[in-house]
């Protein structure tokens, strides 16, 4: 390692990064020698050495997994025989295995791969690596990256093998092991495959928990997980899932380690592998079976250039640390493989879990292209490129001001501008006079490079809507990296602007007056942003902050903020970008209230999807309110206020609207927010009365 | 065979065993040792005569432990020998001794820390005198003290804290104004009587060897405190063999017992490790646990009646049965009681014949949890020797250090065990294999058993037996550990032991827990040297084990290193206790652990401890306020 990436190859950059594709010029030559390289990653004091089968035949023999066999066994009235096999079968299926030659040759085509698509390279923040590389001798470890791309573990696995951290053992979703040839090569790499759901299934929880366990125990792998649960379609960070964060936790709970460390992992890439895939889904139309196939015709796409991606390894969170105020010895009076949480714990489980996603979405690195596309997202018809590069840099002083990190490359914003509608061209169309570029037009392009293997047919829409459409989706996508950061002073630009409109300045406002609409549309919105539980001031204190750092409010006495001169631009600008969510959910809600038909949850929202595309047209109803991702958000977020009840009437879900609710829901919505255009017709009785208000 | 000369044989052969354990000088029988381990041959006291003088400090140390004479020291050469004449080891030199110390724990020659010779007197406390009582109490006959020596010699027991004070010549502020010496159960009963009438503060002392500061008396005592002498009641009353029975008089010493019964052909078979100095009455009061428990019991197995004296009168049963069902069983609540409740006079112990046949016997395993699972099921199947003990890696490489010069059954633990398999020890890494060692005791026959039983079960966990030589090494040093600490003492060492116990399936994380837990605190804690955490199962039940931790560390640099040693066991035992660890398997509560009896049961579980005390002792006579 040390000749190959020693003095000219792993050259940290200023900011304390390192490029792990540095030497891409002799490139096939780096390559092997990267896939040969001697690879000594430092171990876990307390680790015996074991061979991989012998980890599932622990899990297999631990008490726990004996005490479940006995359970079914006895109340099931199967053969001992019968269940031990079973079980067996699945422990088979879900452990990974060990082969370093297969990781290798693995590595050998990941590498390469990598370098062909990744021009800009894969960076890495060194020093914190370093300070892990000495953590991991003293406790197990737990990799918490966050998820937006089937790239995130390979990277991860590469970057591990490259920095000599011991590769993980990564919790992978079953679809991957539906991959011929992949899934077993995955295996060989440490992927253990879980079943999405299989909280009812006590046989299968008992051996995947205790698979879990004794990997995290010995310490034979870091463990790897998604806290999201799934990769997120659409830029922003998904609420946690506590899930697998509680068998992560139990065994230091229950005192079997002595502390594990989480560290959350942010990966950013410049452009999703996936963008145009997730910009079909989101609209509802099914996404390819991964295959390995699938994989190698995907791989011809894989000659573009996908820019750089970011891999930051976050401060560790200590479990120890975290739950120190908890007394451990309330497991000592039952055993300790009975799964029993404390109330206590199962509550800072849940914080715990917001607090890991909470610490990815801050370590995430942005492009100069998040930026351009919450620029372009405002002006879905288009815009001139003048507008463009202006609003682009009013937008880099907020950021700057509010130390949110962008990765401005070196020239002027109008080059960096342009070059990225050039690297973006498939989604964006610029036309106009080439000789006055101020003046070009730049659009969302409805024109959409057909993904093979999607079935539009099988949509709630229509093909052309889904043309026009997709890009937008997509554009959003982009736009939806940075928006963590604008929400919490959005919410307060709403209230703000809820009574005038505008904003005088001069004008004086104490918080305590915001809470209210702040408290309603936080509500709202939790399923489409990270709030952690519980903590309503202190997201209003953020949101403050934010428009302090802006100068937008000035501090002025104990309690009081006066606005500013300048605060009316940013406060029209915070409001309009999260119009379009509200104006979505106002959708939703009309159509609740018009519709009289019995809904069963699982297709509602493509009832609703539709009925959004059939009004397309009016007003102030927007493509990406056509998200189904945005939808089934506002659903939840309903269901979550009481506004909606669920039941179950023969297994199936039924969601019945409390009509009062609702109709309140959407009057307030409408004070903060231009509402899209119904009429008579499209809106009933109840819908427009509603409209109105 | 005729059932006369069977009964003669019998006869013959108890005799022969009496005569071995009587007589250690006699030619030793090939696979037998004597029971006295502490005692060398030249050293034995007949029977009937006591070990402990009523002046302790003719004998014992003022400020370490045990025997004056014996200790370990650094000689001219450099090199640590045992000095004395009292144990086996005694006049030995251990050459790695020095060299492991160094390297485990950073000790330097010339970095030490001597302890002060003589002790001034006159610094001593001024006592606290209660006329009318002393008067009184003069009039029963029962020898009273105010000697400075005297009260000095009573006034602590043998945690670190206390002696760290001791050897800079210090004394707690509060001590004891005065001794008492009853000769008698009568004599207890008039003294508690006087004290109540008087309002004293009595703390009984036995052997004085509790390490949970049970005997330091509280610093706000305002009231004259007599501190209770029991040593003088040291007489075996009476021995009733139909029914396997003896009355003891409480404050006969462990060694002094097992000697007179012996004498007869009988023993409790009670063998706490500290049973060369410590009490009938003490055991009681603290729930004490001998190595051989699993063959003769706990204490709490072993007592079949006790008497105690309380400010209500005497707490006892009108029987003398083997079990009863009457309610609560009261002696649950003398054992343990430490002292806080009344003064333990009389003890009627089950004893056994003496064991026909001692063995010993050692297993190594490729690494501690190996062992852990081996000593589990061996309990499991109940088929324990009398004693059977797992010691840690660091153990195990510490008893390597202690090895003697001289050959025969020192020779190191490897030597040992290469006469027995040389080849097959491939495959151990010395840096994780551990080391059981164990004790049979029993008819032969049974003992034969045990034995094959035990290999057995070890060699379905890699377990291989590793020789006698090995086990009774380890069961020898057992004794001589004790003096350790205050070598340790003069290079800037502190050191202390503490024990848990845990059920079985923690057994394993427990120890690696709160071992890493001790490394964390001693960096915090700022300690700059190796720090030596190591430990080992004691004891095995059906339901979980005993786990003694042993730590030790240099304190150069430290500001306070008793305050920072205490720091790290109050870390270690918060470590404990949220693995599912008790607060204590038999030391006790005393003053150290108070605090975490909270945390040990419940609020209306301590009340009732309240409550019995409010009730047989409301002026608080027995104010050693250890306990609750
Ligand atoms: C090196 C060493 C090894 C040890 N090994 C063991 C071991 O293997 N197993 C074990 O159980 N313990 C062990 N101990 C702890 C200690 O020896 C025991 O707690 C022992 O039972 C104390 O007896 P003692 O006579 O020395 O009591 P003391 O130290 O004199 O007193 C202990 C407590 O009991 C009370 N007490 C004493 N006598 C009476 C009485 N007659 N009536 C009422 N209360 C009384 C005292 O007031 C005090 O609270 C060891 C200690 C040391 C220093």
């Amino acid at each position: 390692m040390e000749l190959l990436y020693g003095s000219q190859g792993s050259q940290k950059t200023q900011s304390g990064y390192i490029n792990m594709l540095n030497n891409s010029k002799q490139q096939n030559f780096s390559t092997l020698r990267f896939a040969t390289k001697d690879f000594k990653p430092p171990k876990y004091m307390h680790c015996h050495d074991r061979h991989t089968t012998k980890i599932w035949q622990t899990a297999m023999e631990s008490d726990r997994v004996q005490w479940i066999i006995q359970q079914v066994v006895r109340e099931e009235s199967k053969s001992e025989e019968d269940v031990k096999q079973e079980a067996e079968h699945i422990l088979k299926e879900l452990a990974f295995t060990d082969h370093m030659t297969i990781l290798r040759m693995l590595g050998y085509v990941l590498f390469k791969v990598l370098h062909s698509i990744y021009h800009d390279g894969v960076f890495i923040n060194i020093e914190t690596v370093k300070k892990l590389k000495d953590m991991i001798k003293h406790h197990p470890v737990v990799f918490m990256p966050s998820h937006r791309s089937y790239m995130d573990f390979t990277i991860l696995s590469v970057v591990c093998f490259y920095l000599d951290l011991p590769l993980p053992a990564i919790a992978a979703g079953m679809d991957f092991m539906g991959m011929k040839v992949m899934g077993s090569v995955l295996r060989a790499c440490g992927a253990f495959y879980m079943r999405r759901s299989f909280g009812t299934d006590r046989l299968y929880w008992a051996l995947f928990t205790e698979y879990v366990h004794t990997i995290l125990i010995n310490g034979d792998r870091p463990m790897e997980f998604f806290i999201e649960g799934t990769r997120s379609r659409c830029g922003k960070s998904l609420n946690p899932k506590f899930g697998l964060l509680s068998v992560i936790a139990e065994p230091y709970l229950k005192a079997q380690t002595y502390d594990v460390l989480l560290i959350p992992i942010s990966i950013s890439y410049d452009r999703l592998l996936e963008e145009g895939l997730y910009g079909y889904e989101l609209l509802g139309i099914p996404k390819p079976k991964e295959s390995t196939s699938g994989l190698v015709k995907a791989s011809s796409i894989l000659r573009d250039n996908y820019g750089s991606v970011h891999v930051n390894f976050c401060d560790h969170i200590s479990l120890r640390k975290y739950f120190g105020h908890l007394d451990r010895a309330v497991h000592a009076c039952y055993p300790r493989y009975m799964l029993r949480l404390s109330s206590e714990e199962q509550k800072y489980m849940e914080i715990l879990g917001y607090k890991i996603v909470l610490q990815q979405q801050h370590n995430m690195n942005y492009t100069p292209w998040a930026v351009m596309a919450l620029v372009l997202s405002q002006h879905p018809h288009g815009m001139d490129m003048g507008c463009l590069i202006e609003e682009t840099i009013w937008l880099k002083i907020i950021m700057d001001k509010c130390k949110i990190k962008v990765n401005w490359s070196t020239g002027s914003v109008q080059d960096i501008v342009q070059a990225n509608l050039k690297k973006f061209k498939h989604l964006i169309e610029v036309e106009g006079p080439c000789n006055d570029v101020p003046k070009s037009i730049v659009r969302v392009s409805g024109i959409t490079h057909e993904v093979k293997g999607h079935k539009t047919f099988s949509s709630n829409l229509d093909p052309t809507t889904i043309q026009e459409t997709v890009n937008h989706i997509i554009i959003g996508n982009y736009r939806n990296q940075l928006l963590h950061h604008f929400v919490r002073p959005s919410l307060i630009a709403f209230s703000l602007l809820r009574r005038s409109g505008r904003s005088c300045p001069g004008t004086q406002f104490n918080p305590d007056t915001l809470l209210p609409d702040f408290k309603f549309l936080r509500d709202l919105l939790v399923r489409e942003f990270i709030f952690e539980p519980k903590k309503l001031n202190d997201d209003l204190k953020q949101g403050l902050q934010f428009l302090v750092q802006c100068n937008a409010v000035v501090l002025e006495g104990f309690n009081s903020f006066i606005l500013e001169k300048q605060a009316n631009k940013l406060l029209q600008f915070l409001k309009s970008i999260f119009s379009v969510f509200l104006g979505g959910y106002w959708l939703t809600i009309q159509f609740l209230l018009n519709s009289t038909e019995t809904h069963l949850q699982p297709t509602l929202p493509g009832k609703v999807q539709k009925w959004i595309a059939g009004i397309l047209r009016n007003p102030g109803v927007e493509h990406e309110m056509l998200s189904l991702h945005m939808i089934s958000n506002a659903l939840h977020a309903l269901v979550g206020l009481g506004y909606l009840s669920v039941y179950r009437v023969d297994n199936q879900k039924i969601v019945q609207p409390i009509q009062d609710q609702l109709v309140g829901a959407a009057s307030k919505i409408a004070q903060f927010i231009d509402i899209p255009y119904l009429d008579g017709t499209q809106a009933t009785k109840l819908g427009s009365t509603a409209a109105k208000l | 065979m005729n059932p006369a000369t069977n009964q003669i044989s019998k006869e013959k052969a108890r005799l022969d065993t009496i005569a071995r354990h009587i007589q250690p000088k006699a030619e030793k029988p090939k696979l037998v040792t004597s029971t006295c381990i502490s005692m060398s041959n030249e050293n034995i006291v007949k029977p009937g005569i006591r070990s402990i003088p009523r002046k302790r400090e003719e004998v014992l140390k003022l400020h370490g432990w045990g025997y004056n004479d014996s200790q370990f020291k650094m000689n001219e050469k450099g090199v640590i020998t045992f000095t004395g004449s009292k144990y086996k080891l005694s006049g030995m030199v251990m050459p790695q001794l020095r060299p492991w110390m160094t390297e485990t724990i950073g000790i330097e020659v010339d970095e030490t820390s001597e302890s002060i010779k003589n002790i001034d007197l006159s610094k001593i406390p001024k006592p606290i005198v209660n006329e009318e009582f002393t008067n009184e109490l003069s009039k029963t006959g029962m020898e009273i003290s105010t000697d400075p020596m005297d009260r000095l010699v009573r006034s602590h027991g043998h945690t670190l804290e206390e002696l760290f004070l001791l050897r800079k010549g210090e004394t707690n502020k509060r001590i004891p104004d005065m001794i008492v010496f009853p000769r008698n159960h009568d004599d207890v009963v008039k003294l508690v009587a006087l004290a109540v009438r008087y309002n004293i503060c009595l703390i009984p002392i036995g052997g004085g060897t509790t390490v949970t500061l049970a005997l330091v008396c509280p610093e706000n005592e305002e009231r004259c405190i007599a501190t209770v002498d029991m040593t003088q009641m040291n007489q075996i009353l009476w021995v009733d063999e139909k029914n396997l029975l003896a009355r003891i008089e409480a404050g006969i010493i462990g060694q002094d017992l097992e000697r007179d019964l012996a004498a007869i052909g009988l023993c409790t078979g009670h063998e706490p490790d500290s049973m060369e100095f410590s009490s009938l009455g003490g055991w009681v009061a603290t729930r004490a646990s001998g190595m051989k428990k699993n063959v003769y019991g706990n204490i709490e197995d072993l007592l079949v009646h006790v008497r105690m004296v309380t400010p209500r009168g005497v707490l006892e049963k009108n029987c003398m049965v083997p079990r009863m069902s009457a309610g609560p069983d009261l002696h649950q609540f003398i054992l343990g009681s430490e002292g806080t409740l009344g003064i333990i006079t009389e003890v009627t112990l089950r004893v056994r014949p003496l064991p026909e046949c001692q063995r010993y016997g050692s297993i190594v395993f490729p690494n501690f949890a190996r062992g852990v699972e081996c000593l589990r099921e061996v309990a499991l199947n109940r088929c324990a020797p009398a004693s059977i003990r797992l010691m840690d890696n660091q153990q195990f490489r510490f008893g390597q250090a202690l090895k003697p010069e001289s050959e025969g059954i020192f020779s190191s633990f490897i030597d040992g065990m290469k006469k027995f398999y040389v080849t097959k020890i491939k495959g151990y890494d010395p840096a994780n294999m551990c080391v059981a060692t164990l004790l049979f005791e029993g008819d032969p026959t049974v003992v034969a058993q045990q034995e094959k039983a035990v290999y057995e079960i070890a060699a379905k966990y890699q377990g291989m037996p590793a020789g006698e030589d090995n086990g009774q090494r380890g069961y020898m040093l057992t004794f001589v550990i004790a003096y350790l600490r205050d070598i340790g003492f003069d290079y800037e060492v502190v050191s202390e032991s503490f024990e848990t116990s845990v059920p079985w399936d923690r057994v394993t994380d427990l120890c690696r827990n709160v071992k890493d837990r001790i490394h964390h605190e001693c960096i915090n804690q700022g300690v700059r040297y190796p720090v030596m955490s190591t430990c080992r199962v004691t004891q095995t039940y059906d339901a979980g084990a005993c786990v003694y931790f042993y730590l030790a560390f240099k304190y150069r640099g430290l500001a306070d290193p008793v305050k920072s040693y205490l720091a790290v066991e109050n870390a270690a035992r918060d470590e404990i206790l949220a693995n599912g660890g008790s607060i204590s398997h038999h030391h006790g509560v005393g003053k150290l652990r108070k605090q975490y009896m909270s945390r040990t049961v419940t609020d209306a579980a301590v009340g009732t401890i309240k409550s019995v005390k409010e009730y047989l002792d409301p002026r608080n006579i027995f104010g050693s306020g250890n306990l609750v």
